[in-house]
């Protein structure tokens, strides 16, 4: 066994010194060597230095690329909301007018109000008045639109209503404007005025149905 | 007087003065250049790499800090949004608010022997029903209806009243 290692490292050693002194004695050898060992060195760095730092910096641009996007994008939100502060500060007379006009809940008893404060100033008899159910504390139940109605704007919530007034033409024709007109808005989706004589007289009703929109910020 | 020429005494090998030799010697001091150039490419990609994670890092912090503004006014966005989307809604409600003046038109251009009896509004149907005593008023009614706003005017139904002797019932449907 030791005599096969010794005879193996012998002739190892031989072969080497034979390469070292025909590397020394031959120009061409050693040129063709030096070239073998720059082509391995340059493709070492490529392969195991340039690639993966490459690779790195291409993923590091695209993200610098998008970071700057989103960056840009939340400068201008930033700016955007300076802007409507500025805005809302400046306009802080209206925001209760437009919260009057579309509430943030139900509000039927404001509603009712502006309609009774309507019939007495249009001098309409209010003979009915109809709320649709609704959820006045809690979370607001989703209902299916109706497929005949058109949904409110903003998908907003809504509170269906039914108001029937007597009176004069001209008084309903006011009413009826002045209820287009109210501060509270509502959609009104449909009205019938029919006449009909009765014992007291000719009677003019109109019933007149609608939805006033709110708007629950909390959803 | 002739020009000095330097000689070069010492014996020049065979593998230098020959193609392949000269070849390999250019090829041999090309590679070297070669070497250096991409040491110096991957020192610089390694360089530029640190520079890139420090504009990364920057942008990260500047992404949050933005991050952390916008989150602060959420209220104040949430209350400019409820107001822009109520501002949007009542514009739009306000749009359509019509129906009294689609009332008006109709009832301005009643001939004198027409009595309406019941109008009704829904959707973009307007239901007319009247009692006449000629029917040349009730064709002039519906002559006088066929103008803008009013995109079709149908008499649906003309029957004689059962509650005015010779007067005639009619409904009109209108559509705008």
């Amino acid at each position: 066994m030791a005599t096969n290692w010794k005879s193996s490292y012998f002739r190892y050693r031989e072969l080497f010194l034979n390469v070292s002194a025909l590397y020394k004695k031959r120009a061409d050898l050693r040129a063709f060597l030096e070239i073998v060992l720059s082509i391995i060195a340059v493709i070492v760095f490529l392969v195991f230095a340039l690639k993966p730092t490459a690779l790195t910096i291409i993923s590091l641009l695209q993200q610098i690329k998008e970071e700057r996007v989103t960056l840009v994008s939340l400068t201008q939100k930033v700016s955007d909301l300076q802007k409507a502060n500025t805005l809302l500060a400046q306009n802080q007379v209206y925001i209760d007018n437009i919260n009057t006009a579309i509430s943030s809940s139900p509000s039927p008893e404001v509603f009712v109000k502006q309609i009774e404060g309507l019939a007495a100033k249009d001098s309409v008899e209010l003979v009915g008045f109809n709320l649709n159910e609704l959820i006045l504390l809690g979370k607001a139940k989703v209902t299916k639109p109706s497929e005949d109605i058109a949904p409110l704007p903003e998908n907003a919530n809504e509170m269906g209503y039914s108001i029937s007034i007597k009176g004069n033409y001209t008084n309903i024709n006011s009413f009826l404007k002045d209820l287009e007109n109210l501060r509270v808005i509502s959609a009104i989706d449909s009205i019938t005025v029919s006449s009909s004589t009765t014992d007291a007289g000719r009677v003019i009703v109109a019933i007149i149905t609608g939805r006033v929109p709110y708007l629950d910020t909390n959803n | 007087m002739p020009k000095n020429k330097g000689i070069n005494l010492l014996p020049q090998e065979e593998f230098n003065v020959s193609t392949t030799g000269r070849v390999l010697k250019w090829a041999t001091s090309t590679f070297r250049i070669i070497v250096i150039a991409t040491e110096m490419v991957v020192m610089g990609a390694f360089l530029s790499r640190f520079w890139l994670d420090a504009q990364n890092s920057n942008l990260n912090n500047s992404i949050k800090v933005k991050s952390a503004q916008i989150s602060a006014q959420k209220d104040l966005e949430q209350k400019f949004r409820s107001v822009q989307s109520k501002l949007n809604i009542f514009g739009k409600l306000q749009k359509n608010q019509n129906i009294s003046t689609f009332l008006n038109k109709v009832t301005s251009v009643v001939p004198k022997n027409i009595t309406l009896t019941r109008i009704s509004i829904e959707g973009k149907v307007i239901n007319v029903h009247g009692i006449s005593t000629s029917d040349y008023d009730i064709g002039q009614f519906v002559a006088n209806l066929k103008k803008d706003p009013f995109k079709n005017v149908d008499l649906k139904q003309v029957s004689s009243s059962d509650s005015i002797p010779g007067a005639t019932e009619f409904i009109l449907e209108i559509t705008y």
